[in-house]
């Protein structure tokens, strides 16, 4: 069993990863993003008071998408736009929903 | 299992499933290593076996690519002091790199054959990783191998492409007669 995440975690992860990136391709600095929001949402999944359902069913999607750099750039791209516009229509979802 | 079979399974995995690797399995993915050249031959390469699942998650928190879940993991380092004083610059900055290449390849081809995963790992965070494992300063940190049992659910591997050949002289095509 994996043992449970914490904002620490993601936090030296999110820290090494931007001493990284001064060495590594440009392109691999939206997959460390990436990889890093897959582990704010293992710190979620972790922690039931920060339960979030969508980023939850989001998961895969991401982590697919992080694979995707080494396979196609330009899927990568679409994958991307195809994600952010899932999440933008969340967070409408959200907002409108909220007021 | 045939030495061709062997090549064409040899794949990085990015998925592992929970099972510990035996200790007896890492020592054969060592000895594999170990079969690899060294440049003049002097023993500057080392490997530290890391199976304790803190030191695992340790590393893994600190090298950006290591995106796979393994179990245990394998440092190949090298004694630089050791390796210029036995090898010049040239060796210290280059064959020793080299050679730890190869000790890797031979870690993956040994793997296939124990049926396990392995997954390259190369970051620029060498002094964090010293700092967990204790690595003295003059070490040089080659390669981290991410090892464990594949995961049925991992990804299908990234293919290859067909290598660019020339023949006797660059830009003279090779024809391939297979």
């Amino acid at each position: 069993m994996e043992d449970k995440k914490t904002l620490f975690d993601v936090a030296i992860y999110l820290i090494s990863s931007a001493r990284d990136c001064l060495d590594e391709p440009a392109i691999y600095g939206p997959l460390r993003l990436l990889e890093g929001v897959n582990r704010v949402i293992e710190v979620s999944n972790s922690n039931p008071s920060l339960e979030d359902k969508f980023l939850n069913s989001m998961q895969k999607k991401i982590s697919e998408t992080v694979l995707e750099v080494m396979r196609d750039r330009n899927k990568f791209k679409d994958a991307l736009n195809d994600l952010l516009l899932e999440f933008a229509e969340e967070m409408k979802k959200r907002t409108i929903t909220s007021a | 299992m045939e030495f061709r079979e062997v090549l064409k399974k040899r794949s990085m995995c990015r998925n592992f499933d929970g099972r510990k690797v035996e200790r007896e399995k890492l020592e054969l993915l060592v000895y594999a290593a170990s079969r690899a050249p060294q440049g003049g031959n002097e023993p500057v390469r080392e490997y530290i076996l890391v199976d304790d699942a803190r030191y695992v998650k340790m590393l893994r928190a600190v090298s950006p690519s290591f995106l796979a879940n393994a179990k245990a993991t394998i440092v190949i380092c090298t004694d630089l002091k050791k390796a210029e004083e036995t090898m010049g610059k040239q060796g210290r900055d280059i064959l020793s790199l080299l050679d730890a290449g190869a000790a890797a390849e031979n870690i993956a081809l040994m793997a296939v054959e124990l049926g396990l995963g392995v997954s390259f790992v190369r970051s620029s965070t060498d002094e964090a990783v010293k700092s967990i494992l204790g690595i003295p300063a003059r070490y040089r940190i080659d390669i981290i191998i991410g090892i464990g049992y594949k995961s049925r659910n991992r990804p299908p591997p990234i293919k290859g492409f067909p290598p660019k050949v020339h023949h006797n002289m660059y830009g003279v095509g090779w024809e391939t007669s297979n």
